[in-house]
């Protein structure tokens, strides 16, 4: 299903294969459902966390954005978290609990 | 033209005619009736709808005035200046064009909050954390995650990953090996599981938590601490005693025997992860399976009474667990406790 949606923004109409040296394909994984976004190493998480909850229609406060045991909080960028092309970012909703 | 369909003053002197019954009959019944004297034929009374409607549409007769304010129709495109193309159009749809100029005022309107603001590199930093009241370890705690520590509601993973990684860098800062995958400590298991099944023990993902212990070797450690969201409705903890060789499980209500059953359920997945992770990352084979198992029951840790205090207890008892102390609070204390662990998180210390 989510196979189609790719939200990339092309900037200057690159080709896939020249600009793949500051691109990365990153698997945004949601309640089992795949979303790929296609960001630049040096771009902060929070435009694809802004975009992600947009598309879904979620609240952002809701969402915990979880890679490799990090919570991503939006400042960070692909290079720092040291992610490679196909990796994955979990998407979890907030967990509440009383009794 | 014929009678309009309902005329009140034919209506009021139909009565004459029918009598008592004359609310049996259809209204334009009673005024066809009185416009065409007697013959009354029910196919023409059909039809007359249609005619009556032509009647509507009939032009108006040309009256001298009406003449001067065609003439006036026609000959006002004339005068605006506007390529020759345009004067036909303009003759036929004339009544649009004086609306123009007050539809270009709202667009002088001051611009309106827009919550989807479109992200650029300019509004990097400036909305990151809106809502953060304090940082801890990097991670923000919103405004709403504290306010669950207040009165009666249920405590949300915001508070108590927030919690558990105070208490995982007292912990560095005193030498006590514990660990509890801060900051991420509550979605360690709801990741190791599959999103359906909690219980089952073959819905189990190694590969999603596999590289969560990159910078910690988790043989090294003495306890590690899972909490874990039952259901979406009830905080516990469990802990793998890597020291004593033993599984714990603290659940602060008991009250069948479907607690046993969820605990081993839970302690079986922990196991089963223990022996991955050390076959992964230390190339041996551990057989956890056979180790010990204590599911703590009421008499040995403290319970809850009431429905909403059981991440307070959570975070009791992964204090008293690190600490090595016996767990001597009670239900009575909790009102004071959440107190003390709001106080806690604004001033980044665990202690109290």
């Amino acid at each position: 299903m989510a196979d189609q949606e790719q939200p990339t923004k092309n900037e200057g109409g690159e080709t896939g294969g020249e600009q793949s040296d500051n691109h990365l394909n990153i698997k945004v994984n949601y309640e089992g459902n795949e979303v790929f976004f296609k960001i630049k190493k040096t771009t902060p998480l929070k435009k694809l966390m802004e975009i992600f909850c947009k598309r879904q229609g979620v609240n952002q406060d809701q969402m915990r954005f979880v890679f490799d045991g990090n919570r991503l909080t939006g400042t960070e960028t692909a290079e720092q978290l040291d992610m490679d092309d196909q990796d994955t970012i979990d998407v979890l909703v907030q967990q509440t609990g009383g009794f | 033209m014929r009678g309009s369909y309902f005329d009140i003053n034919n209506f009021f002197n139909a009565f004459s005619d029918f009598g008592d019954k004359s609310h049996l009959y259809p209204k334009h019944w009673i005024n066809r009736r009185f416009n065409d004297d007697d013959s009354y034929d029910f196919d023409s009374d059909l039809s007359s709808y249609s005619d009556s409607d032509e009647d509507m549409i009939e032009q108006v007769p040309v009256t001298p005035r009406r003449r001067i304010i065609l003439k006036k129709r026609s000959t006002t495109p004339k005068i605006e200046s506007k390529p020759n193309v345009r004067k036909e159009v303009a003759a036929t749809v004339a009544v649009p064009i004086p609306k123009e100029p007050t539809i270009q005022n709202p667009t002088k309107q001051p611009e309106e909050y827009d919550p989807f603001v479109e992200w650029t590199d300019d509004n990097n930093n400036d909305q990151v954390s809106q809502n953060t009241i304090v940082q801890i370890n990097g991670v923000g705690v919103s405004r709403s995650s504290l306010s669950t520590l207040l009165g009666h509601t249920w405590l949300d993973d915001g508070v108590i990953n927030a919690y558990l990684s105070l208490l995982y860098s007292d912990c560095e800062s005193k030498n006590l090996k514990c660990y509890m995958f801060a900051p991420c400590s509550t979605n360690f298991y709801e990741m190791l599981k599959s999103p359906k099944h909690s219980y089952d023990y073959e819905e189990y993902n190694y590969n999603r938590v596999m590289r969560w212990t990159k910078k910690v070797s988790i043989m090294k450690m003495d306890k590690v601490l899972v909490p874990i969201c039952i259901n979406g409705n009830h905080w516990v903890l469990a802990v793998i005693n890597l020291r004593e060789r033993k599984f714990e499980f603290y659940d602060s209500m008991i009250w069948d025997d479907t607690h046993t059953h969820i605990g081993n359920n839970i302690l079986n997945k922990l196991s089963r992860y223990l022996d991955e992770e050390v076959l992964h990352r230390e190339n041996v084979t551990l057989n956890s399976n056979r180790w010990r198992r204590f599911l703590y029951g009421p008499s040995e840790i403290p319970q809850q009474d009431n429905g909403h205090d059981c991440g307070v207890f959570l975070c009791m008892f992964a204090k008293h667990v690190c600490q090595d102390k016996n767990m001597n609070f009670k239900q009575e204390d909790m009102p004071e406790i959440r107190h003390k662990l709001l106080s806690c998180i604004l001033n980044k210390n665990c202690n109290f």
